[in-house]
């Protein structure tokens, strides 16, 4: 692969929050810095679908702000096709090209129409009106809430919400789409939503940073990546990470349910592979050794 | 005869009553708990799970039918609300964010203070509820907000245990919590309602936590009872439960699929133990080993 292909390259990235003062009632002790990331990294290919795992404190969500410079290194470098995040000067630029969805939808969402929400950032950019119009249709129209154009966001559900974020992200026309954990206050119907607008966006070309809890959306993923203590410890496709069951407990994590189910059906002699990540595949698995047993 | 710690008859509420935005948000809800139960509540967003709890502890005045508590009308007459309180002890999502206090111990104080009780009976109620919900004892002197995620929301909930209610109603206990946070939790949960037999109503989007605690499941769905029986029963329904809009677990649907393909596991598999035993049953082999 060639080096203009990679949009993002992480490398040895520290990063650690200042030391501040405790103002106590008698002492004002200086707390020492606590650093957070120990040497990540990773490169990114255009286009890829990645997700992070690792168990809250383990440092994912400070290495996805970095990716559009909400904070910057305190030691390596961080680039995003070809902008140096530490660069005040092009800040901008970078926030156009790596659009950030978070957690709650209630704290991204700023306006009391929808396509006004959506319009925020481009009329703070300075497009053109004609222009604005054009991508909000087509936002929406992606994220399949071009019908609720005209409603307030308070009217909407939570997976709806969220998908009126990513549409508010997507109008930016960013290369690179950073969301943190962005289903974790959803519903599973909302959740659903989510899952497939994302996945939808990968497919017409967007490279996609996806934090999450959920083995199952991770499964989905070209890779995975799973950190701890701050370190990039596992890296690899879904079925190479998720066969490391034991490995991932150690550090707080689960498996799929049917990733578990293959390993405890191994351990009871059952001739199943232990990478084995999806229902069809597992189903057919079993299928084809009862079919065999029977015989 | 089994005392009811909850019984809900015909029980009906309505928001902006009398106005063109009417909204029927819990229909006609007959339930009930027995004493020392543990009930899963689930229902998609909007289906009236919350609406329902918020009726239990009488935060919400139903527009019909009664709410009994332990054998009372809790709106009858010489009952006081603020008693139906201390018995239901009701415990918001993200119920972290109601932590306000200086240091963990004072937030955990702040029911029983309110209680009026004793200084030496106060500090008694918060070391024992700190100790179960494994809420350290070093940390009862810091402040709150030092704290992590998932040991915020236990602080929180060892506030909540501290008014020793003898019904506990946990709306997404461990929503967002990362799959460590979420069993810790869980489990302090589990211990406390066993080591105390109180009735615990657990509201919950994730099927796969449900099944591992409930005796009993309640699906809502548009403000009514959509099933309420033993998990087995209730999970037996995967079709339907689909199409109301909830997810079912991971190995459920996958024992659905294997149905169909011709394995025939069950129409009770619901977790992963379940499934590897029932497999190697199909296959012939001992499932002592799993």
């Amino acid at each position: 692969m060639s080096k203009s292909e990679t949009i993002i390259q992480i490398n040895d990235l520290y990063f650690e929050y200042s030391p501040y003062i405790d103002e106590g009632e008698n002492n004002n002790s200086v707390i020492e810095s606590v650093p957070v990331l120990h040497g990540v990294s990773l490169d990114v290919p255009e286009g890829q679908f990645v997700a992070i795992l690792g168990h809250n404190g383990s440092g994912k969500s400070t290495l996805a702000k970095h990716l559009n410079g909400i904070l910057t290194p305190t030691r390596g470098s961080v680039t995003v096709a070809g902008i140096d995040v530490s660069d005040d000067e092009k800040l901008q630029q970078l926030r156009r090209t790596v659009g950030m969805v978070f957690q709650n939808p209630d704290n991204q969402i700023v306006a009391t129409i929808v396509e006004e929400d959506v319009a925020f950032a481009l009329e703070n950019l300075g497009v053109e009106p004609a222009e604005i119009r054009v991508r909000i249709d087509a936002a929406l129209e992606t994220v399949g809430m071009a019908k609720f154009a005209k409603h307030a966001p308070h009217s909407l559900s939570g997976g709806q919400k969220q998908r009126v974020a990513i549409a508010g992200v997507i109008a930016m026309e960013p290369k690179c789409i950073v969301l943190d954990e962005p289903t974790a206050m959803l519903d599973p119907s909302g959740r659903a939503e989510v899952v497939r607008t994302v996945k939808k966006l990968n497919v017409q070309g967007a490279t996609v940073v996806y934090i999450t809890h959920y083995m199952e959306e991770a499964a989905l993923a070209d890779r995975v990546v799973v950190m701890d203590d701050g370190k990039v410890i596992m890296d690899g496709t879904p079925r190479e990470v998720f066969r490391r069951v034991g490995e991932l407990r150690e550090v707080g994590l689960d498996v799929p349910q049917v990733t578990e189910l293959a390993h405890k059906l191994r351990a009871a002699g059952v001739a199943i592979p232990d990478d084995v990540i999806g229902e069809e595949e597992f189903a057919e698995w079993i299928v084809k050794i009862v079919g065999a047993e029977r015989i | 005869m089994t005392t009811k710690s909850i019984e809900t008859l015909n029980l009906s509420y309505k928001y902006s009553v009398g106005t063109p935005f009417e909204v029927t948000a819990v229909d006609n809800v007959n339930f009930d708990v027995n004493e020392g139960e543990f009930v899963g509540i689930i229902g998609h967003t909007g289906s009236g799970k919350s609406t329902l709890m918020q009726h239990l502890n009488g935060l919400l005045k139903q527009t019909c039918g009664e709410v009994w508590i332990n054998g009372r009308n809790i709106r009858g007459k010489g009952v006081n609300i603020r008693d139906v309180r201390f018995e239901v002890g009701l415990v918001f999502q993200y119920s972290e964010h109601q932590l306000f206090e200086e240091t963990v111990f004072k937030d955990i104080a702040f029911g029983p203070r309110n209680m009026g009780l004793r200084d030496v009976q106060i500090k008694e109620r918060v070391l024992r509820a700190a100790a179960s919900m494994g809420v350290h004892d070093s940390w009862l002197q810091r402040s709150p907000f030092d704290l992590s995620g998932g040991q915020k929301r236990r602080v929180a909930l060892a506030g909540v245990i501290a008014m020793e209610p003898g019904i506990l109603i946990l709306d997404e206990p461990a929503a967002g919590l990362d799959p460590r946070g979420r069993d810790k939790v869980l489990g302090f949960i589990n211990e406390y309602h066993k080591s105390k037999r109180l009735t615990v109503i657990l509201v919950s989007h994730s099927m796969e936590d449900i099944v591992k605690y409930a005796d009993r499941v309640l699906v809502m769905n548009k403000g009514g009872v959509f099933c309420y029986d033993t998990t087995d029963k209730v999970f037996a329904r995967t079709g339907e439960i689909t199409e109301i809009g909830l997810g079912v677990p991971q190995i459920t649907r996958l024992s659905e699929r294997l149905r169909d393909m011709g394995v025939d596991l069950g129409c009770d598999v619901y977790t992963v133990e379940r499934a590897a035993e029932r497999i190697l049953e199909v296959m012939g082999k001992s499932s002592e080993s799993v």
